[in-house]
């Protein structure tokens, strides 16, 4: 069957398809293919970059949690299959040879955002694990006591991804990869708050914001509030979210993670870690929107909620039968903990949501197409 | 002008039902007479009926887009669904409709295949839009860029830099490539 060959049909009509019934056939393809397709024409290149194509993407490639674990000094990341119940492992990173303890700041547009977690703090990366790419960002000023990740969305341009540090002195600095260069930030980290960031509780993007858990200094008020601090990546400023008094005044422990795109907060609800409330912000940015949805109880003993999994089950760590410190998937319609087994080292472990793309974290795209 | 009681109903011999048929004009001028329930499996005629108070039976929807070998192929895949449906109206026969799908796409060239894929966006039939995407798909995984290139009919408007650039920057994602 000589006609299904690529012959360009010399001499007869040529049919250009639009952009639309492309898109279709792009949707088709994994991302290492439409890498590949970026190289076939201007326009090609153009709307696989684009806005609207990356959201028809990330709608349909259900986003993956992340999981992280440093075992034996030695980085693991998995993307959690729901169907399959288990771990596909991602490659190691490229870099940081010296020093093989990371955390991850976050991640964003299929780039991940990792910094040496250590004493010096000042190893930061971004890294695209499907394209393969990644750089190592300048050094902030001083070394890092709080960092954030994101993009800016206002720009329009996918790529624009920013990093946020907070210094123990309350300085800041925001480094833009566009610029790929850190600039001070005028007004510094906002005045009397603290930062709460406990290893289970990793800053948190949405809505072009970056987020932590705070309390207000116990000079300002001995009752220390708790609160939400934000980074504005458009604009580059601190803001606080409130969060209402009974949530607020609450001395119990707080982890910020976002459900179904809502900023939400995991209260303890007892000194013994075992049950915790689900508040959600049902409208991004107004303190009367928060709702109890839940309070999520496991008898026996103590347990840490670490997010979400695609489908909004709640990936957790604490006792099963198994032993005292191992996975668990919380499945809120059954209202049950199953374990995934697999026992965890005392050590840092991370959940983030995570969809593959193409953007590749680069100072000067060779040829991006977004305007 | 509504007093009608079939259209140019001529051409049809089983018409003991008097089925009803909706007649669509091609790109070049030829007319189809369709029946109705495989005229609306197109999208834009449905509307165009729904969305039209005063069209009647005689009126003949022009489709400046489609030509008439790419209609005669869209309506052989719509006439078959259709069959299936009046035949098993609950559950398609899927092993069926398959056999029937490849057998459909196999005699079409990519030429033909992309005219269609043209036409079917066009009148929005999104099942037979999903269908010969997917078609189209699958005949260029894994294929080189310049396959893909010659298959669309894109022209490669790249300077050498650029694409040597791009290509560089992807290097891993040409790893596997099939032969052209």
């Amino acid at each position: 069957m000589k006609r299904v060959s690529g012959e360009s049909g010399r001499g007869k009509k040529e049919f250009l398809l639009p952009d639309d019934v492309m898109i279709h056939i792009f949707l088709r393809f994994p991302v290492k293919n439409l890498a590949q397709f970026r190289c076939v024409c201007k326009s090609w290149n153009r709307v696989i970059t684009s806005q609207p194509f990356f959201e028809s993407l990330s709608n349909q490639t259900t986003s993956t949690c992340v999981l992280y674990h440093p075992c034996f000094s030695h980085l693991r990341l998995g993307l959690y299959s729901e169907k399959l119940q288990n771990f596909l492992e991602l490659p190691d990173p490229p870099f940081g040879d010296d020093h093989k303890d990371f955390g991850i700041v976050g991640s964003c547009n299929g780039v991940l955002c990792l910094y040496s977690n250590g004493f010096d703090r000042s190893f930061i990366y971004m890294w695209n694990p499907t394209v393969r790419k990644y750089i190592t960002l300048p050094k902030p000023s001083c070394n890092p006591r709080y960092l954030g990740f994101g993009i800016n969305p206002k720009s329009g341009h996918l790529d624009d991804f920013k990093v946020v540090t907070i210094f123990a002195n309350a300085n800041a600095e925001v480094y833009s990869l566009r610029t790929n260069s850190w600039k001070s930030i005028a007004d510094g980290f906002l005045p009397s708050i603290e930062l709460t960031c406990c290893h289970l509780d990793h800053p948190v993007f949405l809505n072009g914001f970056v987020h932590w858990c705070a309390q207000v200094s116990c000079y300002l008020d001995s009752k220390r509030p708790w609160l939400i601090v934000s980074f504005d990546f458009a604009n580059e400023v601190f803001q606080k979210i409130m969060l209402p008094d009974n949530l607020s005044l609450d001395d119990g422990a707080k982890f910020l993670n976002v459900v179904n795109g809502r900023l939400c907060v995991f209260a303890a609800a007892d000194q013994k870690f075992s049950a915790y409330e689900l508040w959600v912000m049902m409208e991004y940015g107004i303190v009367e929107s928060w709702s109890r949805i839940c309070t999520i109880e496991k008898p026996e003993k103590f347990w840490w909620p670490l997010g979400f999994t695609t489908t909004g089950s709640i990936f957790a760590r604490g006792h099963c039968k198994h032993g005292e410190n191992t996975l668990l998937v919380y499945r809120p319609d059954r209202k049950k903990f199953k374990c995934l087994g697999g026992h965890l080292p005392h050590l840092p472990i991370q959940v983030l949501t995570f969809g593959e793309s193409v953007i590749a974290p680069v100072p000067q795209p060779v040829i991006f197409g977004t305007t | 002008m509504s007093s009608s009681i079939a259209s140019s109903s001529s051409s049809s011999s089983s018409s003991s039902k008097k089925e009803k048929k909706i007649s669509l004009k091609t790109s070049d001028g030829e007319v189809f007479e369709v029946e109705e329930p495989v005229a609306m499996q197109l999208e834009i005629v449905r509307s165009f009926f729904a969305d039209n108070e005063d069209v009647t039976e005689q009126t003949v929807m022009p489709l400046p887009n489609v030509s008439t070998a790419a209609m005669h192929g869209i309506l052989e895949y719509c006439r078959a669904h259709e069959e299936f449906r009046r035949r098993m109206p609950e559950a398609a026969p899927e092993e069926e409709v398959r056999a029937f799908e490849a057998g459909y796409v196999d005699r079409k060239s990519n030429e033909e295949l992309k005219e269609m894929i043209l036409a079917a966006n066009y009148l929005n039939i999104s099942k037979l839009l999903d269908f010969l995407t997917g078609v189209a798909a699958k005949r260029i995984e894994n294929k080189s860029v310049e396959y893909v290139r010659a298959f669309f009919g894109v022209e490669n408007d790249f300077t050498p830099e650029e694409e040597a650039n791009l290509r560089r920057e992807y290097e891993w994602a040409f790893e596997g490539v099939d032969e052209d």
